[in-house]
């Protein structure tokens, strides 16, 4: 909740968490002269507005955020620290049941310094949302180190306890960190695994379960990121032989690590790199790998057929195993592991078990995160070319006010487990139907996975 | 040259238009790869007829002409969206038919198309959706692929990455090469091919051998240096 007007300077840091419950919903600040529902309403009217003098029916309400329960005073925090976005359109109907993508306009600016958001959750969030931070891997590390932070300054209420009070006084937070950019899978696992470890510091002093948190967090990144990444490299490095040919798609931290573990035991193998629109990340890939030593191919995502002829092996990088041996990954990946499967091409996930989840999902489209429309738009100033006359590429830009006219970017998709020949984990090279099985055992000794 | 083929054609896709319009159902969902005119005169006629659909058009890059497809389509008043190539197998499963057009027609029945129709084409056996190539006759060719790349040809790595970005990434390491690939067409074969519609019809890509015969004496049948064609 944003700070009454007198408070001129930052709020000290050791305090902020302390004061955050009791201001609650109560405090709607004078300054602000409309709550979020009366903006809201502002706006449905001025888009009803808009869609009758267009003559057309208003696009289904999509704008529906933050879904679930959350309570008044979480969506002030959220909106206040925020600002309003600008709301965008409603995108393909198929893909209303989903968090339509708003641009933030300006993050940086509509964040004061009254905002109740501890500042490493502050920098993580806007490095989410400008994509400085990207990876399943480098998001959840980025987070639990962020959440370290805010442990280390949390400072327990009076009367109070902090087995109670830190995992309310997180919800926020995380709340904050959605908005920015939907938190993924593993993200979300690493969450519940920290909420579990808060209940267990019912009787603990302040200073102990401070402590003992911290050394949880780092733990659970020591042993289920990094060492589950080296076990997982050591593994993939096993796989690949002298005069192997592997391809990869757009960029996966732990696929570079098996290349790089497979590069320094002396294999003589080249790597292709598959890249893909709009984000362009095997770019990243390959200057990492280049850089390395290795003998790299690169092309585009139309080229796939083309170049699946030379290919030995399939490595790829994954966002989360679903129970029922899917895999949720950028955008393309289900393609390339189609082809690479239609040839008979072994096709290896390498993912940590941190990252496996027990929903199960059939097609990319019941749960996806909406990307941003206009990375797949012309830039500004494109040139046109006799392949795209430059009308076109005005139309197209302008999608926005154009009534007949959708642009969709997808982040993930559903790679279905008939194309993925193994899965590298961190317990072993176990065939993608065991998926289930991990996460029950797992499970057996604390709570990891997100329903 | 697209463009006065185009013209040229008016009357063929006319035809193509009145044989198929019996194809489509209300509301249904279709998917298109890249530009192509005979595609867009088709979709343009369906919808002038008055059938209810959506088209999802995938860019087609590195050319990126899906963007001008959209913008027709668009302007034509039919509900578009654009995707990327990557995001072709995950919106497949609520596609109800691909229609695509082709750079050439080979004696089996399979096509020399744009690169990344492969991929889709193969999608949609995956997602058993059937495949309708729109093409004029005047693009059979009388040649058989010995080979997957018969007929390829590479184009500029410029389009993927332009010099400067090679530059910088080949810095890193003195003797590093990196193999940038550009590939232009894509063979397609006639299994994944649900139905031609031509000028003179909807048919099977089995029967487009027979259909040699109206446009080539067989002694044109080998034609040779055949692979220059393209």
């Amino acid at each position: 909740m944003a700070e009454s007007g007198e408070q001129k300077v930052p709020k000290d840091v050791e305090d902020h968490k302390g004061g955050k419950d009791k201001k609650g919903a109560k405090d709607i600040p004078a300054k602000k002269p409309k709550t979020k529902a009366e903006r809201r309403a502002l706006q449905e009217a001025q888009r009803a507005a808009k869609a009758a003098a267009q003559g057309q029916k208003m696009p289904a309400v999509s704008q529906q955020r933050p879904k679930g329960g959350k309570s008044r005073g979480h969506e002030a925090v959220v909106s206040s620290a925020l600002g309003s976005k600008a709301t965008a359109r409603s995108q393909l109907n198929l893909f209303s049941h989903l968090d339509q993508y708003e641009k933030g306009s300006s993050l940086s600016l509509s964040i004061g310094v009254t905002s109740d958001i501890h500042p490493a959750v502050h920098r993580l969030g806007l490095k989410y949302a400008n994509g400085s931070i990207v990876g399943s891997n480098a998001r959840a590390v980025a987070l639990m180190h962020a959440l370290k932070h805010v442990i280390q300054d949390y400072k327990t209420p009076p009367q109070k306890s902090l087995d109670r009070d830190l995992e309310i006084s997180i919800r926020p937070l995380i709340a904050f960190l959605k908005r920015c950019r939907p938190i993924a899978i593993g993200m979300g696992n690493a969450i519940n695994y920290l909420k579990y470890h808060i209940t267990r510091t019912a009787e603990k002093s302040e200073v102990e379960a401070k402590a003992y948190l911290c050394e949880q967090i780092d733990t659970f990144l020591a042993g289920r990121v990094h060492a589950a990444d080296k076990l997982i490299a050591d593994q993939g490095a096993s796989k690949i032989n002298d005069g192997d040919v592997v391809l990869t798609f757009a960029c996966s931290h732990v696929v570079k690590m098996v290349l790089n573990a497979a590069y320094e035991e002396g294999k003589k193998f080249r790597v292709v790199v598959v890249d893909s629109r709009p984000r362009n990340e095997g770019v990243r890939m390959l200057a990492d790998l280049v850089e390395i030593g290795m003998e790299c191919t690169y092309v585009a995502y139309h080229a796939v057929s083309y170049i699946m002829k030379e290919v030995t092996k399939v490595f790829l990088g994954a966002s989360a195993l679903l129970a029922n041996g899917a895999v949720v990954s950028r955008n393309g990946t289900a393609g390339v592991a189609m082809m690479a499967s239609s040839r008979n091409l072994p096709v290896l996930v390498c993912c940590e078990t941190y990252k496996f989840c027990d929903r199960a999902q059939l097609d990319s489209i019941c749960f996806n995160e909406l990307g941003n429309p206009a990375e797949l738009l012309p830039r500004a100033g494109e040139r046109s070319s006799a392949a795209c006359p430059a009308e076109s590429i005005e139309y197209v830009a302008g999608f926005a006010d154009k009534p007949t006219l959708n642009v969709l970017n997808l982040t993930y998709d559903l790679t279905p487990i008939q194309f993925v020949t193994a899965v590298l984990t961190d317990v072993g090279i176990i065939p993608p139907t065991s998926v289930p099985v991990v996460l029950r055992e797992y499970n057996r000794e604390l709570p990891m996975s997100v329903s | 040259a697209i463009n006065t083929h185009g013209g040229a054609c008016g009357g063929n896709n006319n035809n193509n238009n009145n044989n198929n319009n019996n194809n489509k159902n209300d509301s249904e969902v279709i998917m298109t790869y890249g530009a192509s005119v005979t595609v867009e005169a088709f979709l343009s006629e369906v919808a002038r007829k008055g059938r209810n659909f959506q088209v999802i058009v995938a860019e087609g890059a590195p050319t990126l002409r899906g963007r001008h497809m959209a913008a027709c389509l668009a302007k034509a008043g039919i509900d578009t969206t654009l995707i990327s190539d990557s995001a072709v197998f995950a919106m497949m499963g609520r596609v109800n038919k691909v229609i695509i057009g082709t750079h050439g027609v080979l004696a089996n029945g399979g096509l020399v198309a744009p690169a990344g129709i492969h991929t889709m084409a193969q999608a949609a056996k995956f997602h058993s959706v059937p495949v309708v190539v729109c093409a004029g006759l005047y693009k059979l060719a009388p040649l058989y692929p010995r080979h997957q790349d018969s007929f390829n040809e590479l184009s500029s790595p410029s389009e993927l990455l332009n010099f400067e970005e090679v530059d910088r990434i080949l810095q890193s390491n003195g003797e590093a090469c990196a193999d940038v690939q550009n590939p232009c067409f894509d063979y397609v074969p006639p299994e994944l091919v649900s139905l031609f519609v031509t000028h003179l019809g909807a048919h099977n890509p089995s029967y487009i051998y027979r259909l040699l015969a109206e446009y080539y004496y067989p002694e044109d049948h080998c034609i040779s240096g055949a692979s220059s064609l393209f």
